[in-house]
């Protein structure tokens, strides 16, 4: 009896494997990038960097593409090009050109969503170029775009250097009433694909570039930063007294009016609430907690006064870019702070259409409040 | 027929099993779309449906136990036997085994869906299906201790997924949940009453407390039950609304599945995969209860053997799961499973009791004027 009910418990083991389809590595290619340009006719043309492990070739990369009136028949017809069967459960960037990301991306990404096999996790980025100049960008050393791209973005993020923008960030702040995605942007710079900034979007059309420093303030507005690198240009004039002169040489006066201050951000955090509900009034309070990297200039902060005054600078500095980066989002009416959702949040009924935020959105009133509290100078002062 | 069940010591259950059995039997496939549901009604105020129906659960709770103690040792299938005589007493049996039989056969048919759409597309109905029937018809003819420690291990192995929603907590959008109390209370009512296919299956508790020892500490486990996955319920309903913006979740299906899909270990990547596996050990103790109350009904009420039933009923099932593939013809099935189980589960006691009630008034009269002759 023992030994019949073993046999059939080998026979099910053995007999059940094939119920699921077989897939050979040395068959596959495993998607790792993709990218998706909007070409003539309102077609779509998408390219795909594969990783395949076939013993035969030398680099287990390469870029195929192919054209087609939706992604997934774009993908096809790249499939048609190569002779493994192309698999979809690991890309880790997917990349729209300028063209069809000013157009909109909800079209591309209905798909990723819908398929349960595509991981969420997936960086969404923007080019400013077309997607297949960036992803058939030769690297040296035989990285993998895909992958070089990812890492770029993740080590950014990880510093909190700029908001996530992966496909699960994208749907859930995009989907969210009152609020605006932005994604990382990337262009070639200097010969070579890096990220230059972020790209707003109004619902799923890119409509703003913003620099890298300003996706930084977005961060901050957004999410808790902790150790992460700032740059701050700030005015000469109220410093003069306490630039130091070094060795005997009276150096030559700097003509600049200028100078630039790296920090490094040990903790910053954000804080809005409305003022005024019917004047749309609202009122940001911005934590940052600093430690001073390197000064361009030779400035001593040597006492108190010296340190407040630095505050103070920056304060101002980092409220005016605010304000400054607000209104460039209030003139492309698209909102990536969401306070189109605070402001639901606070209403009675708690209800409002995406097209009355959009309407109230460019008269919106915001009182900036930075704290900064400079912590230490390192090792010097 | 006999109305108390006669049972054998040796198969009696210590009563904590039954914290186990009420809260393996109201986890399934229910729990993974339930937020969405409870959402469309009552928006944000999702989690005042979800103690609402936590208060009328108890409740009915208190009913089955104040029916069940009116008698010594009785099931539902002698109970209504005793109240309604053979003919009617009979056909509500039935209509209990065949509420058991849908509950069974729409839990196993999402749950193939969910695999096919997670995972392997391609694969065959039969092929998963027949593994998971022959799990449960391996657990059943164990008997019900066996079946008892399925629940308990299984309940213990599969709950290290709540940890996993520790990641999507941390990024939940509070604004999500504002404002609070908008909803009106019709809404949160009819919020509620969506919750009625996820809370279902503490109904088996009519069917196993015959097998308790100590009846008197029956109550502690069953509320305790019921305050867990009443727990789970809202922990996950909080954290859908909070993670994912409205549009999302009115057009995402599984959307408690969605969670998962954000976790990322070095060494693992994929998380949902994981999740969707282990989801089988979560649908497995409610398969087993389930098939058990069918061939547990079959043999009290027409004396049929227990494994005929249970060998006869798994062939049907099996071959029955091949034609409902469609994902609009599953839902249909989850739809009419909740509509009529809602009756027969939530309003049905609160009809019995009092008909109970009276007829033990009776049979004390009776009993009373016989002995005063």
């Amino acid at each position: 009896m023992k030994n019949k009910s073993l046999a059939i418990i080998i026979v099910c083991i053995l007999v059940l494997t094939s119920c699921i389809p077989t897939n050979n590595i040395e068959e596959l290619a495993i998607i790792t990038a993709r990218g998706v340009d909007r070409i003539e006719d309102n077609r779509v043309e998408t390219v795909l960097n594969v990783a395949r492990f076939d013993p035969q070739t030398q680099n287990i990369f390469a870029t195929v593409s192919g054209t087609g009136n939706t992604v997934k028949g774009a993908r096809e017809d790249a499939g048609n090009r190569l002779n493994y069967e192309l698999k979809e459960g690991q890309i880790d960037v997917e990349l729209y050109g300028n063209e069809a990301a000013k157009q909109g991306i909800f079209p591309y990404i209905g798909g990723l969503i819908r398929d349960a096999r595509v991981s969420d996790t997936m960086k969404l980025v923007i080019s400013n170029t077309t997607a297949k100049e960036i992803l058939e960008f030769e690297l040296e050393q035989g990285i993998a775009i895909g992958e070089y791209l990812a890492d770029l973005i993740e080590i950014e993020v990880d510093e909190g250097a700029l908001p996530s923008s992966t496909l699960q960030d994208f749907t859930r702040r995009g989907a969210t009433i009152g609020q605006d995605a932005a994604l990382t942007l990337i262009d070639i710079k200097e010969d070579k694909p890096s990220i230059v900034g972020m790209a707003v979007l109004q619902d799923d059309r890119y409509v703003l570039e913003i620099s890298t420093h300003e996706g930084f303030l977005l961060n901050l507005f957004l999410n808790q930063i902790r150790n992460t690198p700032i740059e701050l240009t700030l005015p000469l004039e109220p410093f003069q007294e306490y630039i130091e002169k070094i060795g005997t040489t009276e150096r030559e006066r700097d003509e600049r009016e200028t100078f630039s201050i790296q920090l490094t951000g040990e903790h910053g955090n954000s804080k809005t609430k409305v003022k005024n509900l019917e004047e749309l009034k609202f009122q940001t309070d911005i934590y940052l907690d600093l430690e001073i990297a390197e000064i361009s200039q030779p400035i001593s902060i040597k006492d108190k006064k010296a340190s407040d005054l630095l505050e103070k600078e920056m304060e101002k500095k980092i409220q005016q870019q605010f304000e400054e980066l607000l209104k460039k989002t209030q003139e492309v009416n698209a909102d990536p702070f969401g306070f189109g959702k605070i402001y639901r949040a606070n209403k009675e009924d708690g209800r409002i259409t995406p097209e009355e935020w959009r309407e109230k959105y460019p008269n919106i009133n915001v009182e900036f409040n930075v704290n900064v509290k400079l912590m230490h100078t390192g090792t010097v002062q | 027929m006999e109305i108390n069940v006669k049972t054998r010591k040796n198969l009696q259950i210590r009563a904590f099993y039954l914290f186990f059995i009420v809260t393996s039997l109201q986890l399934g496939v229910g729990i993974i779309g339930a937020p969405k549901l409870i959402y469309l009604e009552a928006l944000q105020d999702a989690w005042i449906s979800i103690l609402i129906a936590f208060i009328y659960i108890i409740v009915v709770i208190a009913v089955m136990f104040i029916i069940l103690n009116q008698y010594e040792n009785a099931d539902i299938y002698g109970i209504q036997v005793d109240i309604f005589g053979t003919f009617l007493g009979k056909l509500l049996g039935t209509i209990y085994i065949l509420h058991f039989a849908i509950s069974f056969f729409s839990i196993l048919i999402t749950y193939i869906e969910i695999i096919r759409v997670y995972m392997f597309p391609a694969i065959s109905n039969i092929a998963i299906g027949f593994l998971l029937l022959s799990l449960v018809v391996y657990s059943v003819l164990g008997g019900f201790r066996v079946m008892v420690g399925v629940c308990t291990l299984f309940f213990i192995f599969s709950h290290w997924i709540v940890f996993l929603l520790v990641h999507p907590f941390t990024q939940m959008d509070i604004t999500h949940l504002q404002p609070m109390f908008v909803s009106s209370f019709p809404e949160l009512l009819s919020g509620a009453k969506t919750t009625s296919y996820t809370f279902m299956g503490f109904e088996i508790l009519l069917l196993v407390y015959p097998f308790i020892q100590n009846k008197k500490k029956a109550r502690f486990p069953a509320f305790l039950a019921i305050s867990w996955t009443t727990f789970l319920v809202l922990l996950t309903t909080i954290i859908v609304i909070g993670y994912f913006s409205y549009q999302q979740i009115a057009r995402r299906e599984w959307v408690l599945l969605g969670l998962f899909k954000i976790q990322n270990l070095t060494f693992i990547e994929r998380f949902d995969y994981i999740v969707v596996a282990q989801w089988m050990m979560i649908i497995l103790p409610n398969l087993i209860f389930l098939m058990w109350g069918i061939t547990f009904g079959m043999k009290r009420m027409y004396q049929i053997r227990q494994k005929t039933t249970l060998y006869v009923s798994a062939v049907i099932f099996l071959v029955a799961s091949i034609f409902f593939d469609k994902h609009f013809v599953i839902q249909n099935l989850i739809d009419f499973s909740a509509r009529y189980g809602f009756w027969l589960v939530y309003v049905y006691p609160f009809v019995l009791l009092p008909l109970v009630l009276l007829k033990k008034y009776r049979r004390n009269k009776k009993a009373g004027e016989s002995h005063e002759k």
